[in-house]
């Protein structure tokens, strides 16, 4: 699937397609500051901006999206995780522009799924997951998303947690190792959001629950 | 920086201007077109303020450059009244009393106007996730509701009327 780098947040919001097909897309949609902000905020800029608070980049991240940049030199497509590469820094050039994002189709036994922990509505997240399973015919596990929001100095993918959940029938027990070896690898810094003790703590959780949601929407996508 | 041309619609006129392209849009509707009725508030897309509906859906005015408007239509809160008779959903925040000190009021009704355009008859939880955007530091927001589902009830009611009468 290809969404254009100006497609609005309130697009997303509102597509049915998106909300049958990606509904972790429609979760990110959703929860990204507030409903006016939402009807000019886009996608693309969502991305292009590296922050690393940003709803969309952990959920890129964890569907394994493609970024196409465009400038004098032509186009290229760039792996989303090649493209976060600080705080506010991504691999765009200067004289490129970020013009489309690549979402595989996904496949069938599959499900994603976002959520945010904020203080407010129109808040960054103190943390926020994307998580994304896939299932073979038997029920085991084949492909794991796991993105991070404002976790650390960019957005995260937790490939320890994802490599855990590879090759395994899903429970509770998996589940819960995988959210603390996401857990691990975050690295978040203390300010008005809370200390980084609790934000870790937090995220633990959050990967949890966003990968309980996963399986029940990729089990109902048989 | 030189300046850039501009034709906007607002509150049904039509108005062209030469602005420079970093002017916000609620810069240029207070201090070019001179409607003052839209607030400008904390300047950073927060507090919802500015608000107006710009082609049909609402948006905050500071987020915006005066360039990027340059084509579409824009609902103020100037645009509500006509011949003397307040909108609905003013109406709604004058017997609700859904303001005090006044400062979010604009930003509030232009929200208001837009939900019920698409939405008719919205719920509590609907109207509350629908000016999630819009801040007031004065009521909790608990007349600022009864107000927009005053404004409901009467609008639904005026469509029925009309309806009938014809």
């Amino acid at each position: 699937m290809r969404i254009g780098a100006l497609v609005r947040e309130s697009t997303l919001e509102r597509s049915p397609l998106i909300c049958e097909r990606y509904p972790i897309l429609h979760d990110t949609a959703l929860v990204i500051a507030d409903p006016l902000v939402r009807n000019l905020a886009t996608v693309g800029g969502n991305l292009a901006h590296g922050d690393p608070a940003n709803g969309h980049p952990a959920t890129m991240l964890a569907l394994r999206a493609q970024v196409v940049a465009n400038g004098p030199k032509g186009e290229r497509v760039i792996p989303i995780d090649e493209f976060f590469a600080d705080t506010f820094v991504t691999a765009l050039e200067p004289d490129e522009l970020l013009t489309e994002i690549r979402i595989p189709v996904s496949p069938p036994r599959s499900g994603g799924a976002y959520l945010k922990f904020e203080r407010k509505v129109g808040d960054y997240a103190i943390a926020a997951v994307a998580a994304f399973l896939a299932l073979d015919e038997s029920g085991l596990i084949v492909q794991a998303g796991i993105g991070l929001t404002n976790l650390a100095y960019k957005p995260l993918r937790a490939t320890a947690a994802e490599q855990v959940l590879i090759g395994q029938p899903p429970s509770d027990e998996l589940f819960r190792e995988a959210a603390e070896r996401a857990a691990q690898a975050t690295d978040p810094v203390s300010d008005l959001r809370g200390p980084a003790d609790y934000k870790r703590a937090v995220a633990r959780t959050m990967v949890f629950r966003a990968l309980r949601r996963a399986l029940e929407r990729a089990q109902a996508n048989g | 920086m030189d300046r850039v041309p501009i034709t906007v619609t607002v509150n049904g006129r039509t108005y062209t201007a030469a602005v420079e392209p970093r002017l916000l849009l609620v810069h240029f509707i207070r201090d070019v077109l001179n409607l003052t009725g839209t607030h400008n508030g904390c300047d950073t897309t927060s507090c919802g303020a500015c608000t107006v509906i710009w082609n049909g859906r609402p948006v905050k005015s500071c987020t915006v450059f005066a360039v990027q408007a340059d084509g579409t239509e824009i609902l103020t809160v100037e645009g509500l009244e006509h011949d003397g008779q307040l909108h609905p959903v003013q109406e709604g925040f004058w017997e609700e009393h859904g303001l005090q000190c006044g400062y979010c009021t604009p930003g509030m009704m232009m929200t208001a106007v837009a939900l019920l355009a698409e939405n008719p008859a919205p719920t509590e939880e609907e109207i509350r996730a629908a000016i999630s955007g819009n801040l007031c530091r004065c009521t909790g927001y608990v007349n600022i509701v009864k107000a927009i589902q005053y404004a409901a009830c009467k609008m639904r009611e005026s469509a029925t009327a009309g309806v009938g009468g014809a």
